[in-house]
């Protein structure tokens, strides 16, 4: 099925928007902590599914080492320094859910799906054209940042945490200067081949994408309305 | 005199963005030890600080700030910081944008003004433990006990957000001013600036 | 589509002093095939970018005169229809994609044009067995070698199907495979009675299909040839048009060595193993290297196909790659990862991410705060970057960017130097000036060690060669007299036809039979036996 209409097996970027913003009650209320942890292994299970599964589990894992280091310190004598690393992870550990239905979002979707998507939903080109390109950039900025970094430790400024405390600002320049005209020169070449390819405001563009919702979409908002509920009122 | 955003500038937009939130993304990942947390809206504006008014020197056309607050709030959301960013920076990206207008896109001064209220978004994650203060403390009682929450409480008061949004707005200030001799010392230099 | 150029000059909106192309005046008839050669800096891109209408849309400035399409001036067409009958590929495969997956890429440019998706998926599947790209298809971008995403950007093209391609130094970043690959897509162009413009230093893949060649010379057209009367020119003469010389007259370039020295001992390195974790990128790459001995005091090229792990192997040389197992020694004495970190430094493909200083003063006293003055001249004057003192690295050209980043390893005294496919992109004259450099430096270093795919750079500089082949050491030999013939025999132990492979297999074989091989090897030993 090669060249053909492309259809994937996995949720679309718009479902999974919707189950983000489902679950993001997470945050506010107080939710049962055996919901927190189904929603954790939910999300678990939808990196296994549609992403890396050792990115899932380190997530998870996270999550279950900081819920168990809590219980254990709620354990012991109450010194000062236990109850502020349980509240600290308390709160901490509540977004970690979050964060993963967002880095599913990010390694998942294609600049081409997303426009294609957001075109199904009529949004703005000005908003879903900087996302897009947003989602192109991020792993550029991760091949830079990994290449700069191995450029200063090579001159022997590098990321070390002596450099950190000695030098914040210095450092900060570091790697910014070269990160920003490393940048600027590769969105200017980006810019001048997407536009020499058409890249404008004026036409609807097609997709080769097949942004219809599939059975995952489905299943996936379903589940957004079952943990909307669990958040909020149970 | 409005000019239509085109799709060179969209990119730009999208390509600021970017670099802005990884940069802002590492430093509160580096300075993730939870006493600097606070710290944080500190922090950020200052490093910020020469990737937007590096930005400014792009943009020529009403909307270009406004976007990019409203993407660093879609960012927000999506890495599980919750939507209050995204709600701060709809107004304060709109008044950024106003402010460099205001200047007709050439004025430094105007330019360092729109970074400090710009900075605003990040002051938005803080409200979401302002907001919803008490459903937290009432499940820190549980697990530690009153007396320990009222300890905390006592550290960090309710008014604290006053000083937390004029901190942001202060360290905008200092980080566009920062950013803007940057750029005269290195990027207008390479002919980038 | 007929283009004309009448009279036309531009100048960029940033370099206000200079035109960048004065006086344009030529005509490129429907299917030709037009190469357009010059030194860097002649105003060959902005010729390409006038006709795409790249300038003034894009790259603003100042356009006089007129470039008419088909009797129309391009100012007058829209920039979405510029973009359906003109197709550009670019120099850099890393930069010019927009999706991040394969497919979504070749269509790119046809979503763009609102094509009913049918219709692209159609266009995909006719382009990807055109290419034979098909294993290509539904793959993430990023994990793809260069020659590849060069492949996909010009399917991304082709599935558009415009009357004009224009081709910015295509072969730039890409090894010999992939250049003939290129050069096989060009000829279906070509066959399909497109118009191409070809902007090259490298003219050798190409040649056949070229009907006239555009020689440019700041920024004028100095000389239009036709393809007969341009095969005549001898080497010396394409070297000073800033032409690289072909692979199959490098038996032309063979030389004396001098200064193949085996005196100062080895850095031995053993068990130097190493796996990538499985990432889209680097799937199930080792690292394999048993006993290996580099010469000190020489250059080393370093050669391999894609993925044989050359770059891998540097960044564990350098330290910044963990091996544990490694045990590398500089004449007997351990070097651990730590030194070797201290004692290294490699001059990335990338030199942008490697310059931090506001000056390049200020570069070398990043390097070493105590450097004297007299210590900062002499390194500067060494690699002829003594104007540029004060000069911002950032706003000095590529070559002037990597001579800077030398200095500081220079000025860091480094023991061990890399360098990562150093001459991507660069004419003749550019290159024969980073090879000067690298040999005027030799004396200050170790050894040199250079990642190349460049055969004409190797002979011009370098003295030994360790050939890497999956992962592990296939052969390492001098460049004497039998090492030069050795290199000669890999860079054609393929031999091309038309982009075809043509004759494959070992040397005896290919002996026996006659053909383009035997031929080749019999007039390189002629070659040879006269210089001695």
């Amino acid at each position: 099925m090669k060249g053909d209409q492309k259809r994937r097996s996995r949720p679309n970027v718009r479902s999974e928007l919707l189950f983000l913003l489902a679950i993001n009650g997470v945050l506010i209320g107080n939710v049962k902590p055996a919901v927190i942890f189904a929603l954790v292994l939910f999300s678990g299970l939808l990196l296994c599914l549609f992403c890396r599964i050792s990115t899932a589990a380190k997530y998870v894992l996270t999550y279950c080492l900081m819920f168990s280091a809590e219980h254990l310190l709620m354990l012991l004598p109450g010194i000062s320094l236990f109850h502020f690393i349980i509240v600290i992870s308390s709160v901490l550990r509540k977004f970690i859910p979050c964060f993963m239905v967002g880095c599913l979002i990010l390694e998942t979707t294609t600049p081409g799906n997303f426009l294609a998507s957001m075109q199904r939903l009529h949004m703005p080109k000005v908003f879903s054209l900087p996302f897009a390109v947003v989602l192109r950039f991020f792993p550029t900025v991760k091949e830079d940042w990994h290449s700069i970094r191995s450029a200063m430790k090579l001159r022997g400024i590098g990321l070390s945490f002596g450099n950190v405390i000695a030098h914040p600002l210095r450092t900060v320049e570091y790697i910014i200067v070269p990160l920003l005209s490393s940048s600027i020169k590769i969105g200017d070449e980006l810019s001048a081949a997407a536009i020499a390819r058409g890249l404008g405001m004026e036409r609807d563009r097609t997709s080769v994408y097949d942004v219809r919702f599939c059975i995952w979409d489905h299943l996936l908002m379903l589940a957004a309305a079952v943990f909307f509920v669990l958040i909020t009122f149970v | 005199m409005k000019e239509k955003l085109n799709g060179k500038d969209l990119i730009n937009i999208g390509i600021f963005s970017a670099i802005y939130f990884v940069i802002v993304f590492i430093t509160a990942m580096l300075g993730m030890v939870p006493i600097l947390y606070p710290m944080l809206t500190v922090i950020c504006p200052l490093v910020g600080g020469v990737v937007y008014m590096l930005f400014l020197t792009r943009v020529k056309k009403f909307g270009m700030i406004w976007i990019m607050s409203i993407l660093m709030g879609i960012l927000m959301l999506i890495s599980g910081m919750s939507w209050y960013a995204l709600a701060i920076g709809v107004f304060s990206g709109l008044i950024a944008d106003l402010i460099f207008k205001s200047g007709n896109y050439g004025s430094s001064v105007k330019g360092v003004l729109s970074h400090a209220v710009f900075s605003l978004w990040i002051f938005g994650n803080y409200l979401l433990f302002y907001l919803n203060h008490e459903s937290y403390m009432k499940t820190r009682e549980e697990m530690v006990g009153k007396e320990y929450v009222d300890k905390l409480n006592s550290l960090l008061p309710m008014w604290s957000w006053v000083v937390l949004l004029a901190a942001t707005l202060i360290f905008g200030l200092i980080g566009g001013m920062m950013g803007k001799s940057m750029l005269k010392k290195h990027l207008s230099k390479a002919g980038i600036a | 589509m007929k283009i004309q150029f009448e009279n036309v000059s531009f100048r960029y909106e940033s370099r206000k002093t200079q035109e960048s192309v004065r006086a344009l005046d030529f005509t490129v008839n429907d299917g030709e095939f037009i190469l357009i050669c010059g030194s860097s800096g002649s105003g060959k891109s902005t010729v390409g970018r006038l006709i795409n209408g790249l300038a003034p849309y894009f790259y603003k400035g100042e356009l006089s005169g007129n470039v008419m399409l088909d009797g129309r001036s391009v100012r007058e067409i829209p920039q979405a229809e510029l973009a359906a009958r003109i197709g550009s590929v670019f120099q850099n495969p890393r930069t010019q994609f927009f999706d991040t997956d394969s497919t979504g890429e070749m269509a790119f440019g046809c979503e763009n044009m609102g094509y009913p998706p049918e219709e692209i998926g159609r266009r995909i599947k006719q382009t990807s067995a055109e290419f034979g790209i098909e294993e290509l298809l539904d793959k993430k971008l990023f994990g793809m070698s260069g020659g590849e995403k060069q492949k996909i950007a010009c399917g991304s093209i082709y599935a558009v199907d415009p009357d004009v391609y224009i081709f910015d130094e295509p072969s730039s970043n890409l090894d010999l495979t992939s250049i003939r690959e290129l050069a096989r897509i060009m000829k279906l162009l070509k066959n399909r009675g497109k118009t191409v413009i070809l902007i090259e230093h490298r003219i050798y893949y190409a040649m056949e299909l070229t009907d006239r060649i555009f020689y440019m010379e700041s920024g004028t057209v100095k000389e239009i040839y036709s393809r007969p009367d341009f095969v005549k020119k001898p080497l010396s003469e394409l070297h000073q048009m800033g032409l690289r010389t072909s692979s199959e007259e490098l038996s032309q370039l063979l030389a004396d060595r001098v200064g193949i020295r085996s005196d100062r001992g080895y850095v031995d390195v053993q068990q130097l193993s190493f796996s990538y974790r499985t990432t889209a990128a680097h799937q199930n790459k080792t690292l394999a290297i048993q006993d290996l001995r580099i010469p000190k005091g020489s250059i080393i090229a370093l050669i391999g196909e894609n993925g044989a792990g050359k770059s891998t192997f540097v960044k564990c040389m350098c330290g910044l790659e963990k091996c544990e197992k490694a045990v590398i020694a500089d004449n007997g004495r351990k070097l651990s990862a730590r030194q070797r970190l201290r004692d290294s430094y490699l001059v990335m493909q990338d030199v942008n991410h490697q310059l931090f200083s506001e000056s390049v003063e200020g570069e070398l006293l990043l390097s070493d705060p105590d450097i004297s003055k007299e210590q900062i001249e002499s390194i500067l004057e060494m690699l002829d970057l003594g104007a540029f003192l004060q000069d911002h690295p950032m706003a000095l050209s590529g070559g002037q960017k990597q001579r800077v980043a030398v200095a500081s390893a220079c000025a860091a005294h480094k023991k061990y130097l890399y360098l990562d496919e150093p001459t991507s992109g660069l004419d003749y004259k550019q290159m024969k000036n980073m090879s000067r450099m690298i040999r005027s430096i030799k004396e200050n270093v170790s050894f040199v060690m250079i990642v190349t795919h460049d055969p004409e750079f190797i002979f011009e500089c370098c003295d030994h060669i360790i050939e890497l082949e999956k992962g592990s050491v296939k052969s390492t030999y001098p460049l004497d007299k039998n090492g030069q013939m050795k290199l000669c025999e890999h860079f054609m132990s393929r031999v091309i036809d038309g982009g075809r492979i043509v004759q494959q297999g070992k040397h005896n074989e290919l002996m026996q039979k006659d053909g383009i091989y035997r031929t080749f090897v019999n007039d390189r030993k002629k070659a040879v036996s006269r210089k001695l």
